[in-house]
């Protein structure tokens, strides 16, 4: 910036720094310049990463059609687009448009054939609709070409679900292979693994200690949601309640927090809040995840039962 | 002892002998990398085709087909002919239009380890298509592709050569191997690695050409033709790595027709002094082995550039140090050393969320280079002021014990003792200076062994490796002192303490240290982006 303060790109890279490291409203201000300095795919992708995680999945939609737009008048280089077009894919995906969201992965795929991420986004969504072998067959396919360490995870579960256990096993020991090796080249998060350990109940102290050296690095909203999820499945309710009320400060849209929120109220026997937050999680997308959605709306159930029940007692004692 | 700690023993010796073979793969953990030379002679077009698979492919080829880290192992064979199958679908090769059918002739596969000792593997082919008579006549074309693992990243080689009494018309690839068959990957261009999956070759029998042909600009590392790679004794699969060849059919047996693999070169910046201490089970026996090779090790690393080694030898052959000097010059040097790589540990440990110890390299950079210039600048002035004082006779300056040379010392100049003590008197504040100013800046070899002790809660372990590192780091730079000691003193004999020994040497040698400090700063000041150049 000091060489060529007209420099878009610098902006766009200090912007995601600061993005990463939970700096937001600095953040929103590097975008603004390079948005003002190049109205183009990657200004307008960016402001569109920031507007999803504020919780405004309409003005991350609308942005992410400008930048892929502009993009293509642009010609830009093709996976550029497809990235945007993915991205795209998974904000309609995120609020529950499915239809939306496999015409944005086709777009993309179309782009850049075999692009793995738009490979895996068919993946999710087509476990979100329960056709768990073209899920299988998704999952493969961007495996093939890089095996990220939560595709295994989740293909894992797909396995697990329909009850190819040894599969499963394999794909989860990928997880932690993968795991194993960023810590022999010293990555300095782990977020994935973090995230794998709590959702499988496996390694929690380890779960919890790479939770917490996370956030050493990274202070953004997602390294508090991974730390209140693994200090909720390590029992430390109270503490899993800041986090998750921090990582829910910004007010972003995404099923998986409100999860989180809603089972560690329901720990709290905050049925209030437990129920409003698995409610929001099933509202925002019904099937976010193919093992959760359905621990979500049974918890949901059971509150709202037990609420009922306790009106019924309260008016019967009224009565 | 348990086949664990036999591993660990033959790595450490490795180690030793400076053979640093267990490292991350040079192209990342995912990546899977191709290699194909298609040699085309009158009758046959050869392919070789390797494949070279990084931690993570190689752990998933390990688990969907239950196979164990060993070549001889029967599931391996069977695994490797159902690959090499399955890899042979997945090739194209066309003359004339025509598909040619791809024999399997050898095939081998070896696991080198990679990073922190986990397996890789590598799958290498001998493949051959006979060639139709009639289809070489006139001027041929051949289209091959390659479709094994489309999308993955990875290095994608193709190069192409053709036997005497052919001739390459055209090609689009190299016929230069740029990777020594993925053994040694160009360092410059791991960045951007070729991605050849495709050749189309016009060829032609008719006048005698060279055998190699190279066409697109050949970044070519080293010219190794195929044939001198198909009987070069260089590339040898290190010890540790697992091998089994596979010929198939008789006449096929003799070493150029088979396929030979070897494990990658490159090393990353975890060496094999940081891999030790990922050692899992600690006996007794592995760690005395451990601090032999860290000795080892340590004696090694002092002869890298940059520790120190330079600056003792020229201060000891200019300032007419003794073999106490040098004794005490490495130890100051190592103990600076020692004492910089614990600083920095702890400052790291302490204040991790606000100092990264990448920045504090260039100030320990700096401070030092700003000390060493100082020190060669006084030096220089002194030497210089003390040959106008003193000119003519300089050379009663050595110690009356220094090694058995008395009659160097007479002092018939009529200069008295004090003087002459006080003139050849190596001071000990000069030593202290330039030895901690040499070894403050520690390596981060050291360092990285240190914190990874921390943080695997071996903080005794990692001390104590570090110690005999040391411990080996000054043996060496005390032998290199002795021996500029024993250098300077056999040619102050063989010049009668000329001009050259008494003069110039002392301020060269100043004039060289002051400029090592300005090298050194400068490097800080730029390392530290406290200028730009």
């Amino acid at each position: 910036m000091a060489i060529n303060s007209e420099d878009g790109d610098a902006y766009g890279i200090l912007g995601d720094a600061l993005l990463e490291v939970g700096r937001y409203a600095e953040a929103e201000a590097a975008y603004d310049h390079m948005v003002q300095l190049e109205r183009s795919l990657y200004s307008y992708s960016r402001l569109a990463g920031l507007k999803s995680t504020r919780g405004d999945s309409a003005g991350a939609i609308a942005d992410l059609e400008r930048a892929v737009a502009l993009g293509k008048a642009a010609k830009q280089p093709s996976e550029g687009i497809a990235w945007a077009e993915w991205q795209l894919g998974m904000e309609h995906f995120a609020i529950g448009d499915l239809l939306m969201a496999e015409s944005c992965y086709r777009q993309s795929l179309q782009t850049y054939p075999n692009y793995y991420r738009a490979l895996a986004g068919m993946a999710q969504l087509r476990t979100a609709q329960k056709s768990y072998d073209e899920a299988i067959d998704f999952y493969q396919k961007a495996i093939a070409i890089l095996p990220m360490p939560d595709y295994a995870a989740a293909l894992g579960d797909i396995y697990a679900k329909t009850g190819r256990d040894e599969q499963a096993r394999q794909q989860y020991a990928l997880v932690e292979y993968i795991g194993r090796l960023n810590d022999i080249n010293k990555v300095l998060y782990n977020r994935e693994l973090a995230y794998f350990y709590a959702d499988h109940d496996l390694k929690l102290n380890l779960g919890l200690e790479l939770a917490q050296r996370e956030l050493d690095y990274r202070r953004d909203i997602y390294a508090y949601d991974l730390l209140a999820w693994n200090l909720y499945k390590n029992g430390r309710l109270d503490e899993a309640r800041a986090a998750i009320e921090e990582a829910l400060k910004l007010g972003t849209k995404d099923a998986k927090l409100f999860f989180h929120a809603g089972m560690i109220y329901s720990s709290l026997d905050a049925k209030a809040k437990a129920t409003e937050f698995l409610a929001l999680a099933l509202s925002t997308n019904r099937n976010f995840h193919p093992v959760f959605s359905a621990t979500a709306a049974e918890i949901l159930e059971r509150l709202e039962h037990s609420t009922d029940r306790a009106g019924v007692e309260r008016q019967g004692q009224g009565g | 002892m348990d086949m664990r700690q036999i591993a660990v023993i033959g790595f450490a010796v490795l180690t030793i002998f400076g053979v640093d073979r267990a490292t991350a793969h040079p192209l990342g953990n995912f990546s899977i990398s191709h290699y194909s030379a298609i040699g085309i002679g009158k009758d046959a077009v050869e392919l070789r085709y390797i494949i070279d698979m990084a931690e993570i492919p190689t752990f998933q080829e390990i688990q969907e087909n239950r196979i164990t880290v060993d070549a001889e192992d029967v599931n391996v064979q069977a695994y490797l002919t159902r690959k090499a199958e399955i890899l042979r679908d997945g090739l194209s090769l066309q003359v004339g239009g025509k598909p040619l059918r791809l024999h399997l002739d050898s095939r081998e596969i070896i696991f080198p380890p990679g990073a922190g000792g986990l397996p890789t593997m590598k799958i290498g082919m001998l493949f051959k298509a006979k060639l139709d008579k009639d289809s070489i006549n006139g001027e041929q074309a051949l289209e091959y592709h390659d479709g094994n693992f489309p999308g993955r990243a990875g290095w994608k080689e193709i190069i192409a050569v053709a036997d005497a009494g052919l001739k390459l018309i055209n090609s689009s690839v190299a016929g230069t191997d740029r990777s020594r068959q993925l053994s040694d990957y160009p360092t410059d261009l791991l960045n951007s690695p070729p991605q050849q999956l495709d050749a189309r070759i016009n060829f032609a029998v008719g006048t005698i050409s060279p055998a190699v042909v190279p066409v697109r600009s050949p970044i070519s590392v080293a010219k190794t033709t195929l044939q001198t790679l198909e009987s070069s004794n260089e590339i040898l699969p290190p010890e540790q790595t697992y091998r089994a060849n596979t010929n198939l059919g008789s006449a096929s047996s003799s070493d150029d027709s088979s396929i030979q693999l070897a494990a990658n070169r490159q090393s990353t910046p975890r060496n094999s002094f940081t891999e030790m201490m990922a050692t899992k089970q600690l006996s007794l026996n592995i760690i005395l082995l451990a601090l032999v090779v860290a000795v080892g090790l340590g004696a090694f690393h002092a002869l890298e550039p940059g520790h120190g080694k330079t600056l003792v030898a020229a201060y000891l052959v200019g300032s007419r140090g003794t073999f106490k000097h040098a004794l005490l010059l490495g130890l100051i040097v190592t103990a600076s050393h020692t004492a910089g790589v614990y600083l920095l540990g702890a400052v790291t440990l302490y204040a991790s969320q606000y100092i990264v110890p990448e920045q504090l390299y260039p100030w320990l950079g700096l401070v030092s280079g700003v000390m060493i210039f100082t020190l060669g600048v006084i030096l220089l002035v002194q030497r210089y002021l003390r040959r106008d004082a003193l000119s003519g006779h300089v050379h009663h300056g050595y110690s009356h014990h220094a090694l058995g040379h008395p009659h160097h010392h007479a002092h018939h100049h009529g200069h008295g003792h004090r003087h002459d003590h006080h003139e050849g008197q190596v001071s000990l504040r000069e030593l202290m200076t330039l030895g901690i100013s040499g070894g403050i800046v520690p390596c981060p070899a050291a360092l990285v062994v240190l914190l990874s002790a921390v943080s695997m809660q071996r903080i005794g372990f990692g001390l104590l490796l570090i110690v005999a590192f040391s411990v080996g780091l000054a043996a060496a730079l005390i032998a290199i002192g002795v021996l500029m000691v024993y250098a300077r003193q056999f040619m102050a004999r063989f010049h009668g303490e000329g001009r050259i020994v008494t003069r110039w040497l002392p301020l060269t040698s100043s004039a060289f240290i002051a400029l090592f400090g300005v090298g050194l700063t400068c490097q800080a000041l730029v390392s530290g982006g406290f200028i730009r150049l």
